[in-house]
């Protein structure tokens, strides 16, 4: 294992955390769509993370116990959160159904936000990781001088 | 998605023969003297200084052109060229004091 498989490593998850981001920002800015293509409103994405083992040569397996277990992350898909739309009283809406109550995401603003700093702050955890590498790396090199 | 990045090759350390020692090529001088001349060392040294940064280079000029728009792969990348170079350069001027100082025993 070498540090260039550490910062493979914390790149995975620095994409993972990417894509969190991005479904965030998804079901924020649909937070209250009540149209989509295949119809009813917007349901709230969430990403789904798989550990995938660092691919790693016999030999290093062998030696390094810690090259066996070590894990990439993927963001094996995306799924769509299945509990029911909020149902808001506004019968002037176009899409108000005959008692006058909208169909709106179910998505939680407060919530989604929450999750957005977790995003953030795991963003921020791999980029020190990373430059923690770095910094290790080259204080190696000032070794042979 | 972060292009696999492959693990620099290790280099051959230069190893010196004492008794080879009194008639030492200078850097540069082809490699016919033997297969494994301390020039040659040198060069594969230098010539694996150049693999990463082009790899970083690449990677730089893909996301300068929108060929990719992934950012941190980027700086990864770029972060991995910038050690190699160091270890590699590190490396080279071992060698070349080593070198100079086995050039001034006649002295």
């Amino acid at each position: 294992m070498d540090f260039f498989k550490a910062m493979e490593i914390t790149a995975s998850g620095l994409n993972a955390e990417r894509s969190r981001m991005n479904a965030l920002a998804s079901n924020l800015a649909n937070a209250r769509t009540t149209r989509t293509e295949a119809g009813g409103p917007y349901k709230r994405l969430d990403p789904v993370f798989q550990a995938v083992p660092v691919a790693s040569k016999f030999g290093e397996m062998m030696n390094d116990p810690v090259a066996r277990v070590a894990s990439t992350v993927e963001v094996k898909g995306i799924q769509e959160d299945q509990s029911p739309p909020q149902q808001v009283y506004d019968p002037n809406h176009p899409d108000a159904d005959a008692n006058g109550y909208v169909s709106l995401p179910n998505v939680n603003v407060v919530q989604e936000m929450v999750n957005m700093i977790t995003a953030s702050r795991a963003y921020e955890a791999g980029v020190t990781v990373m430059q923690t590498v770095k910094g290790m790396a080259r204080s190696a090199l000032s070794i042979g001088g | 998605m972060v292009a696999p990045l492959k693990p620099i090759s290790p280099f051959i350390i230069p190893k010196i023969e004492l008794n080879k020692v009194g008639t030492p090529s200078a850097p540069g001088a082809s490699s016919e003297t033997s297969a494994s001349s301390f020039a040659d060392k040198l060069r594969e040294v230098v010539q694996n200084a150049n693999e990463k940064p082009l790899a970083g280079e690449k990677v730089a000029e893909d996301y300068a052109n929108g060929k990719q728009n992934d950012l941190h792969g980027t700086m990864v990348s770029m972060a991995q060229a910038d050690i190699s170079l160091r270890l590699v350069s590190n490396v080279r001027n071992k060698a070349i004091e080593a070198y100079r100082e086995i050039m001034r025993m006649g002295a």
